[in-house]
């Protein structure tokens, strides 16, 4: 076997790149060794939780595997003569083997764990400069029996007798020029200025700490005194937490006293622990750009639960699991690079969530049609642990399609009531004419039962300005479309499409008006939701700008019509004026089982406004913000998505608080997400507009503070 | 007067339906058809593009599906390195505050991140008087073993920090940077007093750009045609016939 690099993780151009080299490992059994220890430790337990998750993004990872002639590194054994701290009259012997890198192991702490053999710096920058020539960071798996671990600049050296807290702490040093926090017996005191690196300080005074933001007043400044102290300043708190919550705490970069840490423990004190909240921003500011962090992306659903809220942060090279934790949002897990299976996660990856295999939790679809030579569709499985996996992966066609096209567009409904939601396909785009097909769910991936060529029966032909929603309008387990043309035709239509015995046809069809509405417009927009609560969906329609005032209106579906309600001239009670630009999402915002309207106007007005109008059924009742939501600034480049919510029942008895039956699960309140690159918020609507939690740049819920 | 003021209103007490030319708003019949219920959009031939074989086709051309577990990697166009997308990888050597450069090679990886440099210590590389790349650097010149974990508590050591004599740094400058033979390069290793968040992109060096850096280590400067085993393509001839060979 030759020397060879495997890409572990490719998250392309902009991030950095970890180096991971091998020595004193030959061909055959060996490698695998080290390609086990790689994967167990280093990408599953270094990789796989807490902040390097998180920024799993920022890391290119190459794997170099270099053959050594023999099996097992070269050792030196010390005699330290009883005068350990003298090195210099130290003995050894040693034993000398040929492998790549040269690296002699020797076990003894007072000489740094490992030496160099002959030509063992060029033999590493050698092998960099071939396999890993961008390497940031280089990660050495010395195959000795012998604990021992170097690091040398941004060069780490490790055997395989280390585990993954070593490399963790480690790493803290290297990727984030952390200083240590722990101290060491006998050490003394710090009598230097006051240190560079961004987690320790001389500092006593509050105004003055380099993390004062993290400090709530009530904690005492200092709040641990003496040699490596943790909390002396009286009693400690309840519920305080060692590694999350912030104050001065004597001990660190080594010293006994004289020098402060933020937390009692951090993973740069014990390395088990995560990063404390220093430790944590100093890390989440040094690779935010290089992992390509943005909420402009998300998709909300459940998919690793069916209950509670979820949504999928979308990025270049990741995808993240975020659940809902009470109000707030809590990062899960992050998937970079590649989802095994396997999809690589790029730029131009489109997504969808529904629950496709019918068990409650939602999957993705995720279709690419930029990135590639030609067009992928997959199927993404997420576990109840965050990881995912493709369950099915259709390279350029499914079968009957007849070929992918840059325009391919999907839509999610259970088009044949089998409780699992199925694809609809379009494209009006890349043909000669539309296409549209129905994509079935078998619950591990899809095939096509029905493919129209131009036309849907009874819909007298497809166009290319076609809009197809998706409507449960008998409130069934199966989906029905609408289908809505304002200009590819003479007048306009609106179809509402059924499946039946296997084949969608149009049956009904309203041609330039539905009773009530006072004629359809160009303009007109529908918005799908069960505003009554009948468990049938029903349409709000909406036009702002082909008529004298703006008009919405109600339609409830009867099953297979909709028949008007009410219509609002120009405004909605308590919202102001509508106005062209007035822009809608259906959310069931106060959780009654009845679909409001989230509304926002960020375009006609001097200010910005957002706010509910909240359905009784049969009539509309508005409120909004203006400006702001909570610290949410309302701006134009929000973005704003409805996460849905489900929660399980607690049914108590009159002698018992414990839940006797079950499960019973409701629906809940609808959150709003607010997202743009930078920011995300989530609104709740059980009353006016009010915000429950706000986050910039990455998802952390600090103890106490902010990282702005 | 506002944008609505010269459009009509809805006629909602009139019948719905019916010919919607009446309909109040005076609208022009746009040159397209009334959907007759007859006629397919096969008829309309909106684009000249293809059309998708039949479905029948397109199920021979698909080939049979089968059960799989891992569908291997996604094809990515093929494509060349953009020149932006190569750099020089130095090599170097610090022995007593002296920088010297041990190799050089033309890498397919572009140079460092130019957006920020963040850190406690840095790396500098200066072509003339313009910065070609600021990087960090994490312990300088230090080795350091990680504690011993039979330490008792009572005992515990720590890291063990070795002073390196003679110790190694990487660093990668702009292709562009060394395409000149008689570009004058140095190169200057920085302790900072405090973590600095700098600007890599700059035309002042670093010891002029803060206060709170100290130089450490530095180069003597080096032409770019003096950089060992560097190969870049330069416009420039082959040796005369009567040059002597070794």
């Amino acid at each position: 076997m030759a020397d060879s690099v495997t890409v572990l993780q490719d998250v392309g151009s902009g991030g950095k790149t970890l180096a991971i080299l091998g020595d004193g490992f030959a061909a055959g059994a060996d490698q695998t060794t080290y390609d086990t220890y790689v994967r167990d430790v280093v990408m599953k337990q270094v990789f796989g939780d807490g902040y390097y998750n998180e920024d799993a993004a920022a890391w290119n990872i190459r794997r170099v595997n270099l053959e050594s002639v023999h099996s097992g590194a070269s050792t030196r054994t010390w005699n330290l003569n009883g005068t350990p701290s003298n090195t210099a009259d130290d003995t050894s012997t040693e034993m000398i083997f040929d492998t790549a890198l040269g690296i002699i192991s020797n076990g003894e702490w007072w000489h740094g764990w490992f030496e160099n053999g002959a030509n063992t710096k060029k033999r590493i920058d050698d092998a960099l400069a071939k396999w890993a020539p961008g390497a940031d960071f280089t990660l050495i798996i010395v195959n000795s029996t012998l604990p021992g671990g170097l690091r040398t600049g941004s060069v780490l050296k490790v055997t395989t007798q280390e585990g993954w807290d070593v490399i963790a702490h480690e790493m803290g040093h290297g990727f984030g020029d952390l200083e240590d926090e722990y101290s060491a017996t006998g050490k003394g005191a710090y009598s230097s200025g006051e240190p560079a690196r961004v987690n320790v300080t001389i500092e006593r005074t509050r105004s003055k700490l380099k993390w004062k933001q993290f400090v709530a007043g009530t904690t005492p400044i200092p709040t641990g005194t003496g040699n490596a102290a943790g909390w002396t300043s009286g009693t400690k708190p309840t519920g305080w937490d060692d590694t999350s919550d912030a104050g001065t705490f004597e001990g660190g970069a080594t010293f006994e006293r004289g020098i402060f840490r933020p937390v009692i423990d951090c993973r740069m004190n014990s390395n088990t622990p995560d990063f404390c909240p220093v430790c944590y921003t100093e890390l989440k500011d040094t690779y935010h750009g290089p992992a390509k962090h943005s909420f402009s992306r998300v998709v909300p659903g459940r998919f690793s639960s069916s209950l509670g809220s979820e949504f999928i942060g979308v990025e270049d090279r990741a995808l993240t699991v975020y659940r809902a934790d009470g109000p707030r949002w809590a990062h899960k897990r992050t998937t970079a690079a590649v989802v095994p299976g396997s999809w690589e996660i790029r730029p131009g990856d489109r997504y969808w969530a529904g629950d496709f295999d019918g068990d409650g939790r939602d999957e993705l679809v995720v279709y690419n049609s930029t990135d590639w030579v030609f067009p992928y569709l997959a199927l993404i499985k997420v576990d109840t642990d965050g990881r995912m996996r493709v369950l099915a992966r259709y390279d350029g066609d499914i079968p009957g399609w007849g070929g992918f096209a840059r325009n391919d567009d999907f839509l999610v409904g259970d088009f044949d009531g089998d409780g699992r939601d199925d694809l609809l396909v379009v494209n009006f785009d890349d043909w000669s004419m539309p296409y549209v097909a129905t994509l079935i769910s078998t619950g591990s991936g899809f095939f096509q039962s029905r493919r129209y060529d131009g036309d849907i029966p009874g819909w007298g032909g497809l166009a290319r300005n076609d809009e197809i929603m998706v409507v449960n309008a008998r409130g069934t387990s199966q989906d029905d479309l609408l289908i809505w043309n304002s200009r590819d035709w003479s007048s306009e239509y609106l179809g509402l499409f059924r499946n039946q015995r296997g084949s969608f046809r149009c049956i009904r069809m309203w041609e330039d008006d539905i009773p009530g509405w006072g004629g359809f417009a160009e303009h007109d927009r529908f918005f799908v939701g069960d505003f009554d609560g009948d468990g049938k969906e029903d349409l709000y329609l909406f036009n702002g700008s082909d008529w004298a005032n703006p008009y919405l209106a109600m339609f409830r579906s009867t099953g297979s019509d909709f028949a008007f309600v009410r219509m609002f001239d120009g405004d909605v009670p308590g919202w102001g004026g509508m106005r062209s630009h007035d822009r809608f999402m259906p959310a069931d915002l106060t959780g009654d089982g009845r679909v409001d309207l989230f509304a926002w106007n960020m375009d006609d007005w001097s200010h910005d406004y957002a706010g509910r109008m909240i359905s009784n059924g049969s009539n509309l009742s508005a409120d909004f913000r203006e400006g702001w939501v909570g610290e949410w600034r309302l701006g134009s480049v929000d973005r704003f998505e409805r996460v849905p919510e489900r929660h399980r029942i607690r049914v108590t008895t009159g002698h018992s608080q414990a839940i006797v039956i079950g499960p019973l699960t409701r629906k809940g309140p609808d959150r709003i997400l607010a997202h743009n690159a930078d920011w995300m918020s989530s609104f709740s609507g059980t009353g006016p507009l009010g915000m429950n939690s706000i986050y910039n740049r990455w998802v952390h819920n600090y103890r106490f503070g902010r990282n702005w | 007067m506002d944008e609505y003021d010269e459009r009509p209103r809805k006629q909602l007490d009139e019948r719905a339906g019916g010919d919607a030319a009446t309909g109040g708003r005076g609208r022009v019949f746009r040159a397209g058809q009334r959907k007759d219920g007859r006629r397919t959009s096969a008829v309309l031939k909106e684009r000249t593009g293809r059309a998708k074989p039949g479905v029948e086709a397109s199920l021979a051309l698909y080939g049979e599906e089968t059960r799989r577990k891992d569908w291997g990697p996604q094809v990515a166009p093929r494509r060349e390195p953009a020149p932006q997308e190569r750099s020089v990888r130095l090599r170097l050597e610090v022995q007593g505050g002296r920088i010297s450069v041990l190799d050089s090679t033309v890498v397919d990886v572009p140079p460092a991140d130019r957006s920020a440099a963040r850190g406690t210590a840095f790396i500098e590389v200066r072509a003339g008087k313009s910065v070609v790349a600021l990087e960090p650097l994490v312990d300088p010149g230090l080795s350091i073993g990680i504690p011993d974990r039979s330490d008792p508590a009572d005992a515990f050591r720590g890291h063990r920090v070795i002073e390196d004599d003679t110790w190694e740094a990487v660093v990668r400058v702009p292709v562009e940077a060394v395409a000149d033979r008689e570009a004058e390069l140095s190169v200057s290793i920085y302790r900072a007093s405090e973590r600095l968040i700098l600007e890599a992109e700059s035309d002042l060096p670093l010891a002029r750009r803060s206060r709170r850096v100290e130089e450490v280590a530095t180069s003597a400067p080096i032409r770019a045609a003096e950089l060992p085993h560097l190969e870049v393509e330069r416009d420039e001839r082959k040796p005369g016939a009567g040059s002597s060979a070794e």
